[in-house]
């Protein structure tokens, strides 16, 4: 229970604007969860809300089994990383990661300029504090970067300050809102890297805010996606990808994003695309239109057509080292398309212009119903089309 | 805010294509700026640095020489001597009070939301006013008799104070009525740094336990608005410094308010007497030139944030 | 829970008072000469006479007072005198500093390093440092007394070409560079495309220019001897010393006349206000 982290019932309104409503969370120790959604989901209110920056309107945070509602941020024991890092920029490097320490063990007269000359213990704190700071400088490897300015490091260095900062209270959870997204794309994915292993080296909590569902799916445990405020799905990355709970979640997780094609569910509860059974079945919902999604990599597509399936035509072929990605049009619906990816093939074949068959396989596929709500399939019809070549 | 900077905007590429033309179009634009900026700067400063060193004045029947004389009487008479010392007075009142005061009033403005229109206004209102007018109206406030300043005195039983007859008493009075004047000004330019400090750095202080009143002051607020400060603090002494207008209208450069400006124009433009009165205008653009180098060596510094 | 709250909203009903005793006391500071103003402009003589703290005058004397203002001096004529040379003096300046500015910002030629050089020796320069040296100038070509000697110091702001230098500066190449290729002058590239862009900096600097020269004194003192000349602060200066005005409550219109214009402006538009000190001021 040390640094678990849960949240329950959490609301919050800006004015009229609901920003969270009703949000219930469980986080375990030494757990790497990422908060994911696209931008104004609430996943930066949650964050500030979760370090106390923020006051929820109605709710309960639970820090290490403890309701943190009333503590100030630092009485909560965590540490925040900023996606500008927020550096101090008159301090050094070392004075930046030595401040949460002062604050800690100095009193107020001991900190204020000129009155903190009559402390007799300061020196003595003061030279714990530059020995701490230089451990946990070593730990990130920005000995050399200590005396300089933010102003005079790079935005990876920055990054590594800003991290150290956060460490060297050494707190149980560590909250970080987006700290990689003002990073080129050479050093974010390095840092992804460093970032997962410093959380394996501390076995610390890390709550972890982004946008890129590629940061979320690469480091994480689990992630939560949150979309206009609730919850949408938490589970592992596995989970997320393969078993999407609505189709919000399904076209936020995974690249290329997933192929949606709209379907219709009839009275026997067959799924049809187009006027061609898929080869599901969902029994017992009502007839009306559903939403049948295919990731890029579980579409196969058939040169030869042994019984009636949707076609599409190749409009462009994209190299992507390894695979490759097809874009198609749907043949009987010129405005849907869907991107198909197949691994890199010399035999000439795939070439735009070309159409083949829709074929997948049915327990790859995942179905949505008209509000988006993911619909268990509960049986396959004898394949009928594409599922079975 | 913008940094000096002497660097040229790389317009190379530019000129390969174009070749020519934009020497041509640059030299007429700032052909006007050339003309104007010789006539009515250059020329005028290179003719103050000549008159300085001599006896010129106006009705004479010859110019006479004096190299340094004008600087070396100035340093022995006591009007310029104590319209220096006046001056300088006045900057040291004016200097900490509008910093300071500024400062507060714009920290204290800055949490407001829905009275922050009225302060502004407020604040900012003598700023606006025509100064002349305004020191007319103070010294009517200040009117021993008749003024509501000295009967709030009398009716708290303080003596009757002469404001602005009492001679040491000038220099604070008119440095009151200068402060009142600025604190406005300095405020807007407060305000606007401190709507420049990012939201994050505060939110940092908070979860790093700096959170209280004080430790957000000294960790962020006081460090980030350091440039401002350096900033309002010279233009305040420059203004400071160009003290005029108020004495103009309440003393008249009378015992005890004698400031550098007035003297100057005594000098230069009631009696004539050019070649002095450009000697103390000499000294006057040195102090402003100090002033400006002094701030440009901090806009140099600030380059570090 | 409960306590906590009222705790925290007590520490914040503190600060808020504190706040609010600061201002408003400093406020009244900074507003009381201007209600003193108004409210002595409005009074009877005899009541001033006795120097009494009431602020409520007993009877309404505005009328006579603002009329013996506009008897004792051509106050309209300060303030027709004062529209005519910050007009004059604003509409050089922009027509100077405009394209000094855009050279400096986007274009090459000889001598720009020099040029900007020397515009940034001149923001340390205040008139008092050239005005002995023009005076005499205009006084050799008989040219006091006029509103030409009263604008003439000012028709270069280096101050608004630097300003507008800077604000040039931070205009897109690729912009100038595709009307160059479609064929636009140098001078209409600037007049129909960069000036239009910067209208939040001339704006600015109109404000500034036009507070400077409304409320500029030292000058004005020095070149100008015949009242028809004269702008609102010497007009003022000429009144609040003619012997004749001993009565404050005229005086006081007076000041309340030529103070109301500037005022006005500002209580009208005072975001702009705000924007230009900020713009201007942080140089």
């Amino acid at each position: 229970m040390e640094n678990s982290l849960e949240l329950a019932g959490i609301t919050k309104a800006f004015g009229r604007t609901g920003v969270l409503a009703d949000i219930d969370l469980a986080v375990q120790p030494g757990e790497f969860l990422s908060l994911v959604g696209p931008s104004g989901c609430g996943k930066s209110t949650l964050l500030r809300i979760i370090a106390g920056l923020e006051h929820q309107d109605a709710g309960q945070v639970r820090i290490a089994g403890r309701v943190v509602d009333r503590l100030s941020p630092r009485a909560r024991n965590i540490a925040m990383v900023f996606q500008n890092y927020a550096l101090y920029p008159h301090m050094s490097a070392s004075e930046n990661i030595a401040l949460p320490l002062k604050v800690d063990r100095l009193s107020l007269a001991e900190r204020l300029p000129l009155l903190r000359y009559l402390s007799p213990r300061r020196p003595r704190i003061e030279r714990d504090i530059v020995e701490e700071v230089g451990k946990v400088a070593e730990a990130l490897q920005i000995e050399p970067l200590l005396a300089r300015k933010p102003g005079q490091l790079s935005g990876g260095q920055r990054q590594r300050v800003a991290l150290a900062r956060a460490m060297v209270r050494q707190p149980s959870l560590f909250l970080m809102d987006e700290p990689l997204s003002n990073l080129d794309a050479q050093l974010r994915v390095h840092m992804r890297d460093e970032l997962t292993d410093l959380h394996r080296r501390l076995g610390a909590t890390f709550i972890y805010v982004t946008h890129d569902q590629i940061e979320a799916m690469t480091m994480s445990s689990r992630i939560a996606m949150l979309d206009g405020g609730q919850l949408a799905q938490i589970g592992s990355p596995a989970e997320l990808y393969e078993r999407p709970a609505s189709l919000v979640v399904a076209r936020f997780i995974g690249s290329p994003a997933i192929n949606i094609l709209p379907a219709r569910l009839d009275a026997s509860g067959s799924v049809l695309v187009g006027n061609l059974p898929a080869g599901l079945v969902v029994p017992g919902r009502i007839a009306g239109p559903v939403s049948l999604g295919l990731r890029p990599e579980h579409v196969r597509l058939h040169a030869v057509c042994e019984r009636p399936m949707p076609m599409a035509t190749i409009r462009r072929s994209e190299h992507h080292g390894a695979d490759r990605l097809l874009h198609l049009d749907l043949v009987e619906d010129r405005k849907a398309g869907l991107i198909v990816r197949i691994p890199q093939d010399d035999s000439g074949r795939y070439q735009p212009g070309e159409t083949y068959g829709i074929g997948f396989a049915p327990e790859k596929a995942h179905l949505f119903d008209g509000d988006g709500m993911r619909m268990a399939v509960t049986g396959t019809a004898p394949a009928r089309i594409g599922a079975a070549a | 805010m913008t940094a000096l900077s002497l660097g040229a905007p790389d317009g190379r590429l530019l000129r390969l294509a174009w070749p020519g033309r934009d020497g041509i179009a640059g030299a007429l634009f700032v052909l006007p700026a050339t003309l104007l900026l010789l006539a009515i700067i250059l020329a005028p400063l290179l003719c103050l640095l000549v008159l300085s060193l001599t006896d010129y004045e106006i009705g004479a029947l010859q110019i006479r020489w004096l190299g340094l004389g004008n600087f070396e009487k100035a340093l022995s008479d006591p009007v310029f001597r104590r319209a220096m010392g006046n001056t300088l007075f006045y900057v040291a009142l004016v200097l900490p009070g509008g910093v300071l005061l500024g400062l507060l009033v714009a920290l204290l403005v800055h949490g407001r939301t829905r009275s922050r229109a009225f302060y502004e206004v407020a604040y900012f209102l003598p700023v606006t006013a025509t100064l002349i007018a305004m020191a007319a109206v103070w010294q009517f406030l200040l009117h021993p008799k008749l003024g509501p300043v000295n009967g709030l005195l009398r009716a708290v039983g303080f003596p009757e104070t002469a404001f602005i007859s009492e001679p040491s008493l000038l220099i604070p009075t008119l440095a009151v009525i200068g402060l009142w004047n600025l604190i406005g000004f300095n405020m807007i330019l407060f305000l606007a740094g401190l709507t420049a400090i990012p939201r994050d750095l505060y939110d940092a202080a908070e979860i790093d336990g700096a959170g209280g009143p004080i430790d957000r002051f000294l960790t962020v607020t006081w460090p980030q608005l350091a440039p401002t400060t350096m900033f309002v603090a010279v233009t305040t002494s420059i203004t400071a410094f160009k003290v005029f207008d108020t004495v103009a209208v309440l003393t008249r450069g009378r015992d005890g308010s004698e400031v550098l400006l007035y003297a100057i124009y005594l000098e230069g433009f009631q009696y004539f007497k050019i070649g002095y009165s450009a000697a103390l205008t000499v000294i006057f653009l040195a102090f402003m030139l100090a002033f400006s180098v002094f701030q440009a060596f901090q806009l140099d510094r600030r380059v570090h944030y | 829970m409960e306590a906590a709250r009222i705790s925290l909203s007590s520490g914040r009903w503190f600060r808020f008072v504190g706040a609010h005793a600061v201002l408003l006391i400093g406020a009244a500071f900074m507003l009381l000469p201007f209600l003193w103003m108004l409210l002595t402009a409005i009074r009877a003589p005899d009541e001033i006479l006795t120097g009494g703290l009431n602020p409520i005058p007993r009877s309404f004397h505005a009328v006579e007072n603002f009329t013996a203002a506009m008897q004792q001096a051509p106050l309209l004529r300060f303030m027709v005198n004062g529209v005519i040379i910050c007009a004059g003096i604003l509409v050089i300046q922009l027509l100077v500093a405009i394209p000094a500015a855009y050279a400096l910002a986007k274009l090459r030629f000889p001598g720009r390093g020099l040029l900007f050089a020397a515009v940034i020796g001149g923001l340390c320069i205040p008139i008092q440092v050239p005005a002995l040296p023009i005076y005499l100038a205009l006084a050799e070509f008989g040219l006091l007394d006029s509103y030409f000697a009263m604008m003439v110091p000012f028709f270069l702001s280096v101050f608004a070409i630097f300003l507008f230098r800077q604000t040039f500066r931070g205009f897109p190449d690729e912009i100038l560079q595709a009307a160059r290729v479609d064929g636009l002058g140098e001078f209409e590239i600037l007049w129909r495309i960069v000036v239009p862009s910067a209208l939040p900096a001339i704006a600015a600097f109109s404000i500034f220019s036009i507070v400077a020269h409304w409320n500029d004194l030292y000058w004005p003192m020095i070149v100008i001897q015949r009242m028809d000349y004269a702008p609102p602060p010497l007009g003022m200066l000429f009144f609040a010393n003619s012997e004749t005005g001993a009565s404050y409550g005229v005086l006081m219109a007076g000041a309340t006349i030529i103070t109301a214009p500037l005022v006005l402006v500002f209580l009208l538009a005072r975001r702009r206000f705000v924007q230009g000190i900020t713009m201007t001021g942080i140089k």
